[in-house]
């Protein structure tokens, strides 16, 4: 079989595939969804490696598939099925941490699928803005306009409690 | 721009995510061996979907009528999979059946309960199969063997991410898998125990009733060398590769000692190879496309009874396309199999073909296709589902494989033909 493009395939995905994992992981918050989603990248990658594999940045391509396979789902709403069976309820405003792990990760899958994934990408994998906006497909300005709609968004869910800014955070 | 940066507090949205910042979870689903086989069979649903498959519609099939290929679309809903389906071959009208050959039926291959297997191996004699039961609720993945459509055995895996890859008519096997520092290893399969063969960043491929084995050595970065253990305790030896070539690969085994695999001076530049049991060896002709182009080279997948196996491949900048082929050790010549089978995977002793086909696995008797039936509702999309082919006995009776559905449920499959 053509196995020069497979041992290329194959090199690139031991390369790369814990970065992956560690994407998918931090975009869906879930061990189960994160294997599928880089799973499905994996199988998109192979079955369109002969044509892509020459291309000058494999890395952002492949990435970009991920995030994409990550938008869809959170579209199509099956991943609310999974939700459902773990994620409490987010924390009163009066009470509780919001420091939790859980209570942010519910509140962040209340956000729109687009401004989860800025986010996510943002400040959970260190991306700079310009990153972002090419594995979303998007212009910069439209990355800083989600970021900031995705966090005051995120604020509110989360509730007043929550540190708003370096000044209450120093008060709390 | 600048306005709307200097009003989001970065360093505030970094400590409020801060709670997620984790590292997943080492245990991992992710199977890239699966990745790469549906990955395959998509690149071939785009086949199936575009001018290749005008072809089908004029060909006559057995048991299937006319196949009409239509725009993709949604499959219906599919019913709850009854245990076995039964598909009868009959006569097409300008096709008598192939000799023996009358109806087959599909069993899902039983898992003890656990929802999604697949099956990796078969033997020759059809009696016994190999693969995974996949992990429920935190369990690891098994490695199980089945006797006679039964479970046999289930064992641990050899190393992370192990596949059984071929088994004797003994029930003994080879498998491969990773070991903690991600070098690949291989093992023997014997009464529920696996040994590791010698060597380290090896795979095997095949092993035969002799008990030889063969494979390929060097890890994903380098070239790959074709390799042969004549017994389960020997050091591995390399197999000569053709002047002019730096690198190989081995795809099957022989009873009689014939090794098939590939070989070339270059990565994307290996075709077709033969190592005899003499120690002679030669390239495999070029073949001739199903749409009469010459092919850049030949992957052949499987070898038995002078019989090889294998895909016709066509690569261009732009793409790379498949043609399924026999290919006939004592003449030297190709046969086209016919359309409505997609991959060449697996060879009988009498050259019959089992690979997948539009709806199920599929077996190429001579000039004639058999579709075999599909487990559960039958896709109306050709290629929709995968039916990955691993094998089939000597008399070409038995199929084993699996099914890998959309959402991501497997089944092991074995067929047996009358």
């Amino acid at each position: 079989m053509s196995d020069g493009l497979d041992s290329e395939y194959l090199a690139y995905v031991h390369g790369r595939v814990q970065e992956l994992r560690r994407t998918a992981y931090l975009l869906s918050g879930d061990r189960h969804q994160s294997d599928d989603l880089v799973q499905e990248t994996l199988t998109k990658l192979y079955a369109r490696w002969p044509r892509i594999r020459g291309v000058d940045n494999v890395d952002a391509y492949t990435h970009t598939m991920l995030v994409r396979a990550f938008l869809d789902d959170r579209r199509r709403g099956w991943w609310k099925v999974r939700l459902l069976n773990w994620t409490p309820e987010p924390a009163p405003p009066d009470q509780g941490e919001p420091e939790d792990r859980a209570v942010v990760r519910a509140a962040l899958a209340q956000l729109p699928p687009r401004q989860q994934a800025v986010l996510v990408l943002r400040y959970l994998c260190d991306r700079p803005i310009k990153d972002v906006a090419e594995l979303m497909r998007c212009s910069e300005g439209t990355v800083k306009s989600q970021t900031a709609h995705g966090l005051h968004r995120l604020r509110e869910v989360l509730g007043p409690r929550f540190p708003q800014n370096d000044v209450a955070r120093s008060r709390g | 721009m600048n306005d709307e940066t200097m009003m989001i507090d970065d360093e505030g949205a970094v400590r409020l995510l801060a709670p997620l910042r984790e590292e997943p979870d080492p245990r991992t689903a992710i199977d890239v061996s699966r990745a790469m086989a549906e990955g395959l069979r998509r690149r071939r649903l785009r086949r199936w979907s575009s001018g290749v498959a005008a072809l089908a519609v004029t060909t006559v099939t057995i048991g299937g009528g006319t196949l009409a290929v239509s725009a993709l679309h949604d499959d219906p809903p599919e019913p709850a999979p009854s245990p076995t389906a039964t598909s009868t071959v009959a006569s097409a009208p300008t096709a008598a059946a192939p000799a023996g050959v009358t109806a087959c039926t599909v069993t899902r291959l039983p898992t003890g309960g656990v929802k999604k297997a697949v099956a990796t191996a078969g033997d020759p004699s059809g009696r016994w199969a190999a693969g995974r039961l996949y992990s429920t609720q935190g369990h690891p993945v098994k490695t199980v063997i089945w006797k006679d459509g039964a479970i046999h055995q289930q064992l641990a895996m050899p190393g992370a991410d192990a596949d059984v890859v071929d088994l004797t008519s003994t029930g003994t096997g080879i498998a491969n898998g990773y070991d903690a520092g991600d070098h690949q290893l291989a093992f023997r399969y014997d009464n529920g125990r696996f040994t590791r063969l010698p060597g380290t960043d090896v795979s095997a491929r095949a092993i035969n009733e002799s008990g030889v084995i063969v494979g390929t050595l060097g890890t994903a970065e380098q070239d790959p060398l074709p390799i042969r253990w004549t017994s389960a305790s020997a050091a591995p030896a390399k197999l000569p590769l053709p002047a002019g070539a730096t690198l190989g690969s081995v795809a099957d085994l022989a009873e009689d000692g014939t090794v098939v695999g590939a070989a070339g001076p270059r990565t994307n530049a290996t075709t077709g190879y033969l190592w005899f049991p003499d120690g002679t060896g030669r390239y495999l002709p070029l073949p001739t496309m199903r749409d009469g182009k010459r092919a850049t080279s030949f992957a052949p997948d499987a070898i038995r009874d002078g019989w090889v196996s294998g895909d016709a491949v066509l690569e261009t900048k732009e793409s790379t396309s498949f043609t399924p082929m026999r290919y006939r050790i004592a003449t030297g010549e190709y046969e086209m199999l016919p359309s409505g089978i997609g991959g060449a995977s697996a060879v009988s002793s009498e050259g019959w073909v089992a690979g997948e086909g539009r709806y199920s696995g599929a077996l190429a008797i001579g000039s004639k296709l058999v579709e075999l039936p599909a487990y559960g509702a039958k896709s109306t999309t050709p290629g929709a589902v995968t039916y990955d082919i691993r094998a089939i006995s000597a008399d070409g009776r038995v199929v084993i494989g699996y099914k890998a559905g959309d959402n991501l449920g497997n089944d092991p499959l074995r067929w047996t033909c009358t």
